[in-house]
């Protein structure tokens, strides 16, 4: 057994505040504030210069996407994709040719889909040639690679619609419909980017996003819905 | 036939005077050795988490000889024949030669995952147990708060030791990290850019920066707090349950020497044993199936370690909620469970102390434990925020009950987004109206069973013994417990 110390000494700590007040003696109340609200006034300005640098116009876009007009699609061995090789009912990874694979804005999921299947908004009617449809591969929620594709192959016993879901939180989106969210985290649409096909039958991209891809961020872009 | 016979008493005499000439220190390890620790099984889950961490730098150690942090990109050549000719970094090269070509390389590897895995298992267990007998309040509430501290250090280590290897699992972890900074608002693509050095998957100078992270910064805090968090301990020495002879003002145990330093030493051999036998038995993160990263690659069915689960979970309950002002988000989604869950979390816990004294006006030193009975309130809030905690971490792993039972994915969200309100708090009746009847009825259930006795009879059948266990003096070694008078047993 032994016996517990009782810690609180009053007058032991009377004497230690009194040490350090009289380590302040000779110092003017007014000469602290003065000093010390001048250091911490600068230092305070100089610390909201960066959140009010983001306040300012928009800054270019985080995620820089290699796609625009005529950038071809590749596979990741870099062989392009021709148009009739994509299949109903199964998925592609495409890559842009000639640009970094991994940065966020480059990778794309493909996949063509029966007329009956795609409900585009009219702005996007002409995205889809011969049914096929390109997204970006990563997910506008936590950044993930979107790598499950659900298309019911036997009608009768099935009713689920096509679907990209992402396998890091499940958010799932309808191809047919412009990637729009159908269940899930996500606060965005999947962004789809315009296709052509070109003479030789390759595919192409029509034009850049029309919106952010990758991760959100604060003043993030979002599709016009 | 004493210990310590009569050479080496000699040698120990000198050993002292030497030491006493340089140090003065002999009145100090006198206090030492005579310090007192209370006996009681939870108090070990806190050494537990020590001896890990002990096992956690010996092998970490061995790992930073072989691990190269450099994202370069190179073609594998190793013994790994499935992955020969396939283009990965510099880093993930280096792991695979570590689990493959080194002699006992995938042992401590595997072994010091485990260790991480005890490690924080340890620390939460050891929260509960201070949580729920109170031993959190002044004059420890300062060590705990150092605790939660350690605790969030820990789970921050763990990720980042993990996110190391540059496999493919960790480099979606990576990318669900990125995309919770940035969803800060404001700052966050500012802070995504400076800890990553640029977009993701970040510059070459990302994978260095997390290595001094692992095997430095964390570590060396770690190091820090565990050394201020035990010189407190001794200070207010250790905290005990109520008893016979057992006052706020004294403490009643075994001494450190002979009896505790020798029995403390086994645990950290046993704990140390435990997980080498655990590291060389059973396979932990077979990184060489998950091949290497790239952004446009996922794994289907991943699963986080297991500290990670709650915040998994927490994403993937999230509705998907992103306020925006016309096509612009304002917060985006990740923020909700990724960053603000874990802020309440830790919030509360850190509140807790002061939250109490001002609830129930006890402004005391207190030395002698809660049985956690007899602070219903407080016991039953404990229950109902930690099952909230609990269901989070178990919805990260909804996907595997799919997998497994086929329960519908969607149908399991949309259900725990109601239970995981309406469960706590049902939790929290039933808890606190369990401790009053335990408290009325002065029942122990969990204490002193001692099974059912059977016999063998000869014709081979078991048959039990109606009478029950006999009577021993050997019942129990452990001290009738009751409430000691002024010890109020209502309120928290």
């Amino acid at each position: 057994m032994q016996e517990r110390d009782a810690l609180l000494d009053e007058q032991r700590t009377d004497e230690l505040v009194e040490l350090i007040e009289s380590g302040g003696e000779g110092i003017s109340r007014r000469a602290l504030l003065t000093g010390d609200g001048g250091v911490a006034g600068a230092a305070l300005v100089t610390a909201a210069a960066t959140p009010l640098a983001s306040l300012g116009p928009r800054l270019a876009s985080v995620h820089k996407t290699p796609w625009q007009r005529g950038v071809r699609l590749v596979d990741d061995q870099g062989q392009p994709y021709p148009a009739d090789q994509i299949q109903i009912g199964s998925f592609y990874t495409a890559l842009p040719e000639g640009a970094d694979p991994d940065s966020l804005g480059a990778p794309l999921l493909v996949v063509r889909l029966p007329a009956s299947e795609i409900h585009l908004a009219p702005a996007r009617v002409g995205w889809a040639p011969a049914g096929i449809l390109v997204y970006s591969k990563i997910c506008p929620h936590a950044g993930c690679a979107i790598s499950l594709y659900r298309y019911p192959t036997y009608a009768p016993t099935s009713t689920a619609t096509p679907a990209f879901t992402c396998p890091c939180h499940y958010s799932t989106f309808a191809p047919g419909e412009g990637g729009r969210l159908i269940f899930g985290p996500a606060g965005r649409s999947l962004p789809q980017l315009p296709l052509m096909i070109d003479g030789q039958g390759y595919l192409r991209a029509a034009g850049p996003f029309h919106e952010d891809v990758g991760p959100s961020w604060f003043n993030v872009h979002r599709a016009q819905s | 036939m004493k210990l310590v016979g009569r050479y080496l008493h000699r040698r120990l005499a000198r050993l002292a005077r030497w030491n006493e000439q340089r140090m003065g220190a002999a009145t100090g390890i006198r206090w030492m050795l005579r310090y007192v620790f209370p006996d009681h099984w939870s108090f070990l889950l806190g050494e537990i988490a020590l001896y890990s961490f002990v096992v956690l730098v010996v092998t970490g150690i061995f790992l930073t000889l072989y691990y190269i942090p450099s994202d370069s990109q190179v073609i594998y050549h190793g013994s790994y024949v499935l992955l020969q000719g396939e283009q990965m970094s510099e880093a993930y090269r280096s792991v695979l030669n570590l689990s493959f070509d080194v002699p006992a390389g995938l042992l401590f590897r595997q072994v010091h995952h485990w260790a991480a895995d005890v490690f924080i298992a340890s620390i939460v267990l050891h929260l509960c147990r201070v949580f729920f007998t109170g031993a959190y309040r002044k004059p420890r509430d300062l060590n705990y708060y150092i605790g939660l501290t350690m605790l969030m250090l820990a789970i921050l280590e763990g990720f980042a030791g993990y996110s190391l290897v540059d496999d493919l699992l960790s480099g979606m972890g990576l990318a669900i990290a990125y995309s919770v900074a940035l969803s800060i608002p404001l700052l966050g693509a500012q802070l995504g850019y400076l800890v990553w050095g640029g977009p993701f998957p970040g510059s070459s100078s990302f994978l260095p920066r997390l290595e001094i992270v692992h095997v430095l910064l964390i570590p060396a805090a770690l190091a820090t707090l565990i050394t201020l968090h035990v010189a407190s301990i001794m200070r207010q020495h250790h905290s005990q349950f109520p008893g016979p002879g057992r006052r706020e003002q004294n403490v009643v145990g075994t001494p450190m020497w002979p009896a505790y330093a020798l029995r403390s030493i086994g645990l950290l051999f046993a704990v140390a044993a435990v997980l080498f036998l655990v590291g060389g038995l059973i396979q932990i993160n077979p990184i060489w199936q998950w091949g290497p990263y790239h952004t446009y690659l996922s794994e289907n069915g991943a699963q986080p370690d297991w500290y990670i689960g709650w915040l998994i979970g927490a994403l993937r309950l999230m509705p998907n909620f992103e306020p925006a002002i016309g096509n612009y988000t304002i917060i985006p989604n990740p923020l909700w469970g990724g960053v603000l869950f874990p802020l309440v979390v830790f919030g509360v816990l850190f509140a807790w102390p002061s939250l109490e004294r001002r609830i129930t006006h006890d402004q005391r030193r207190h030395d002698l434990l809660d049985r956690p009975r007899d602070r219903p309130t407080r016991t039953a809030i404990g229950a109902a925020f930690l099952s909230w905690v609990v269901i989070v971490f178990a919805v990260g792993s909804t996907d595997r009950l799919f997998f497994r039972l086929h329960i519908s994915y969607t149908a399991q969200i949309h259900f725990w987004r109601v239970g995981i309100w309406v469960l706590p708090i049902m939790i929290f009746f039933v808890t606190r109206s369990a401790c009053r009847s335990l408290q009325a009825s002065g029942s122990h259930p969990l204490r002193n069973w001692q099974g059912t006795l059977i016999r063998h009879r000869p014709d081979g059948q078991l048959q039990p013994i109606a009478d029950g266990p006999e009577e021993t003096g050997a019942k129990s070694s452990e001290p009738p417990v009751g409430t000691l008078p002024g010890h109020e047993t209502t309120g928290l």
